[in-house]
């Protein structure tokens, strides 16, 4: 049982950790973060059919692509 | 994550670009004293949340109670940045221009603080004013962002405690956080 609780509490005190980590990075990174996740956010979106807004940047290659 | 989801440039943040135009339109007398509000505030407290829009909470001229948009619409379209439903976009940045909606946003733009941002200078929502603003929304995704941003970065208490009581927003955090 406490050895549960325990295993419970890394766990919970990893992922605060994790996001005070986030939460301190500089806005400039935590923009840069932002565009991955809209890129994530835009394919998964293509892939179930639904519409989704264009990320503010291109992935990596695709500027050159177009 | 996968090494193509890079950005283009790792200097290039995009957002700077876009602050800059919208610092040209206060310099230049377009819109008023602005803020960033919204997501895009948050990002200067809290880990990120996922968002498209870039909220500018603006003093906005006006013709008796009609807000005139004119100003805005004719400056950004002779600069080729095209209107896009609610969004007008700059630099890639789907920018929505939100006129202030009461006295909580009011307070809220007169209490911005000056921020920079990849070296422009801007000015973003103070943190306790967010969360006031996402209480008094209340839409399901505000509920969740609240959450999020209550987990990252405690509020300070005493000033979102003033903040609550002068907008008689109260019950409202109790609905949203409970």
């Amino acid at each position: 049982m406490n050895e549960s609780l325990t295993t419970k509490e890394a766990i919970y005190r990893r992922k605060f950790d994790r996001r005070q980590g986030l939460a301190s990075l500089s806005p400039e990174e935590k923009v840069k973060m932002l565009i991955k996740l809209q890129h994530l956010a835009s394919q998964i979106a293509l892939e179930v059919g639904r519409p989704c807004q264009s990320p503010w940047l291109p992935l990596k290659g695709e500027e050159t692509a177009r | 994550m996968p090494e193509s989801c890079e950005s283009s440039d790792s200097n290039d943040f995009v957002l700077d670009k876009a602050l800059r135009v919208i610092n040209e339109l206060e310099q230049g007398g377009i819109i008023g004293r602005y803020a960033i509000g919204g997501a895009v505030a948050l990002l200067f407290y809290t880990e990120p949340t996922l968002t498209f829009d870039l909220d500018i909470f603006c003093h906005l001229p006006s013709q008796g109670l009609l807000i005139n948009l004119q100003p805005l619409f004719e400056w950004t379209s002779a600069r080729g940045y095209k209107a896009e439903s609610e969004h007008i976009k700059i630099e890639g940045v789907p920018v929505q221009f939100l006129p202030s909606t009461g006295s909580l946003v009011d307070e809220a733009l007169d209490g911005a603080v000056e921020r920079t941002f990849a070296g422009v200078p801007t000015r973003v929502f103070q943190y306790e004013h967010l969360l006031a603003i996402m209480a008094e929304t209340g839409r399901p995704k505000d509920r969740a962002r609240l959450q999020v941003s209550l987990d990252s970065k405690p509020a300070d208490e005493s000033k979102l405690t003033e903040i609550l009581k002068r907008h008689c927003l109260e019950d409202k955090w109790r609905k949203m956080t409970t």
